[in-house]
């Protein structure tokens, strides 16, 4: 059985309003490449007739905006959905209340990273927490018998290809074809006729400090002149940087 | 009523895509009458720009473009979507418009202007509700568009509002066949406009017409919908025009002409421009050049260029090159960006215009 965990995170196109000790986002949506990772778990469905479940967390704004989401990646070929309140709370305290119900999967998707922070910090703590092996930045998944064959990126543009027992989580970056689309129609159908279970971790609260930091202004120069002239200044500039 | 067809592949010959196309026009609708249309859906479905020709031509009257085409590519949708499409597709679901960009900037236009336009939200009544459309909001070149006719609407006096809640009008997603997402988004904007008093609704967007006119009337929607074109040529002798020095050509635009009928309100106001040497495509009025942008041909380029050397658009602004005219003339909004693309890639010395913006030429 695969899990894949989704995330709700700011919608950036709609902007965000960010004052001194908070950033509120006017709307939420999936973290993009968590997407990604329900289409990959679809794909290995395809391929080698797993049961998905996708696990949708989201904090008290994004709980229901997360719905579309998850009926989503019911519609794209997910068997069961689920959704946990996250508080504002530390990625470790995520990672130790979600291990208990993840312990049941074969395999573990989610995103590499979110959008929200950046960190990238959830899937190898969740991996932390179970015991078994992570890996990041994957771009493909095999299944040969109990082992895993995975594609990972490496610097400068090498591909890795890992092979590990399962279970284990993976960071998706990207999956081996774009997320399908999903009419509208069809979308409706599934809403209708499929529900999202509520799953209550109690999740402790904890006070995050959030400092807001005004970043320097950026400095701006207009090179004119001549094309060699451009040219000149330009190699002058970039000689500058490298050494 | 595809049992009518007799097969005479007048549509086939018709199409500007027929000689690459996997099934052609007439196949397509021998496929969905037996209705063992699966095999059909391959890439080449998503070539049509429901330029209407098939249509306009057939003898027996099928609806082509509006029925069996979106049919079919209804279930292609399905199947798999080419990802540049999903991609508009999704953010039309999401935002209302296929660029991707939030409500609050649709009106950012607005404040280019030298003076204030009325929102009919704050408002509430008004003679003419302007809709300008997705492209006519977002993109950069198309707003010029925008803006020029909200200036013509100043210089006549009209009393007009925009709507701030507009949401794309939704009539290259009936043409994809995303039928559940174009009446999403026509019941938005039938619940929407309804709650404003307006006496007609006036639109730069050949598309926008047509589905206002044609398709918002099944969802009980009835209003006047007039094109820019039509009522700047019903409102002509309010103009005076200066002597304009310009050799011109007109395309005729598919929603405006073939499907709706109007080849003459373009020319009219062309015509009423002194000084103007008027001068015909080979293909004009009814046999029109679909310029590719309708039917979600615009988001398409990728897929319709692994088969097609020369895109439609290259190939009508190479007719209008041939007339010698210096100015070719079109009042659909996607043929601005697709005719200007055609344009840079060919290297001709050709303007590309709105009939608001050779209208505003003349009047400096």
């Amino acid at each position: 059985m695969i899990g894949v965990i989704v995330r709700a995170v700011p919608d950036l196109v709609e902007g965000l309003e960010i004052s001194e000790r908070e950033v509120l986002p006017y709307r939420y949506m999936a973290n993009e490449m968590d997407e990604y990772a329900v289409e990959q778990a679809v794909i290995l469905k395809e391929r080698y007739g797993f049961d998905v479940d996708v696990i949708g967390l989201a904090n008290e704004e994004a709980y229901s905006e997360i719905d579309d989401a998850l009926f989503t990646a019911i519609a794209r070929g997910v068997d069961r959905a689920y959704k946990i309140m996250i508080p504002k709370t530390t990625s470790y305290k995520i990672a130790r209340a979600l291990s208990d119900i993840l312990k049941k999967y074969d395999l573990i998707l989610t995103g590499t990273i979110a959008i929200d922070e950046y960190y990238g910090l959830l899937s190898s703590l969740i991996a932390h927490e179970l015991k078994i092996p992570y890996i990041g930045s994957v771009i493909g998944v095999e299944i040969d018998g109990e082992d895993l064959i995975v594609k990972k990126e490496l610097e400068g543009g090498l591909i890795g290809v890992l092979r590990l027992k399962k279970p284990a989580v993976l960071g998706i970056i990207t999956s081996e074809r774009p997320p399908r689309y999903i009419p509208f129609s069809r979308l409706r159908e599934v809403m209708k006729s499929h529900e999202i279970k509520e799953i209550d971790l109690s999740i402790e609260e904890e006070e995050l400090d959030v400092t807001f930091k005004e970043p320097p202004e950026p400095k701006v120069e207009f090179i004119e002149g001549t094309a060699d002239e451009i040219a000149e200044k330009l190699a002058k500039i970039l000689r500058e940087m490298i050494t | 009523m595809v049992v009518q067809c007799i097969q005479c592949g007048v549509c086939s010959g018709s199409c500007p895509y027929g000689e690459v196309l996997d099934f052609t026009p007439r196949k397509l609708v021998m496929l969905f009458r037996l209705n063992e249309f699966e095999e059909a859906i391959t890439d080449t479905i998503w070539f049509c720009s429901s330029c209407y020709l098939c249509t306009f031509r057939c003898p027996s009257g099928i609806k082509i473009t509006d029925e069996v085409l979106p049919r079919i590519r209804e279930k292609a949708l399905i199947k798999e979507t080419p990802e540049e499409l999903a991609r508009a597709l999704t953010n039309i679901m999401r935002y209302g418009n296929p660029f991707g960009l939030p409500l609050r900037k649709r009106m950012e236009w607005a404040n280019e202007l030298d003076f204030r336009i009325d929102f009919i939200e704050d408002v509430k009544e008004t003679d003419v509700l302007f809709i300008p459309g997705c492209y006519g909001s977002y993109h950069s070149r198309c707003r010029e568009v925008t803006k020029t006719v909200v200036k013509l609407f100043k210089i006549l006096g009209v009393e007009f509002a925009v709507m701030k809640n507009e949401r794309c009008i939704g009539d290259h997603c009936r043409l994809l066949g995303e039928f559940g997402l174009f009446e999403d988004l026509a019941l938005k904007n039938i619940k929407h406009m309804s709650k404003f008093k307006f006496n007609r609704i006036v639109t730069i967007d050949a598309h926008v017409f047509n589905a206002l006119k044609n398709e918002y009337p099944k969802f009980g929607f009835y209003t006047e919908v007039l094109h820019h074109s039509q009522f700047f040529a019903d409102n002509i002798d309010k103009f005076e025009f200066s002597e304009l020095d310009y050799t011109v050509t007109y395309h005729d635009p598919c929603y405006l002409g073939r499907r709706n009928g109007d080849f003459d309100s373009c020319r009219i106001i062309i015509n009423s421009i002194p000084g103007i040497k008027f001068v015909e495509m080979k293909r004009n009025r009814e046999n029109s050049l679909c310029c590719g942008g309708g039917g979600g041909g615009i988001w398409l380029d990728s897929i319709i260029r692994t088969r097609v050397k020369e895109r439609l658009a290259e190939r009508r602004v190479k007719e209008a090159y041939e007339t010698n005219a210096d100015v070719l003339v079109t009042a659909c909004i996607l043929d601005i960006p697709m005719f200007e693309d055609a344009v840079k890639v060919l290297g001709l010395d050709l303007r590309v215009m709105d009939i608001s913006e050779l209208m505003m030429e003349a009047l400096k």
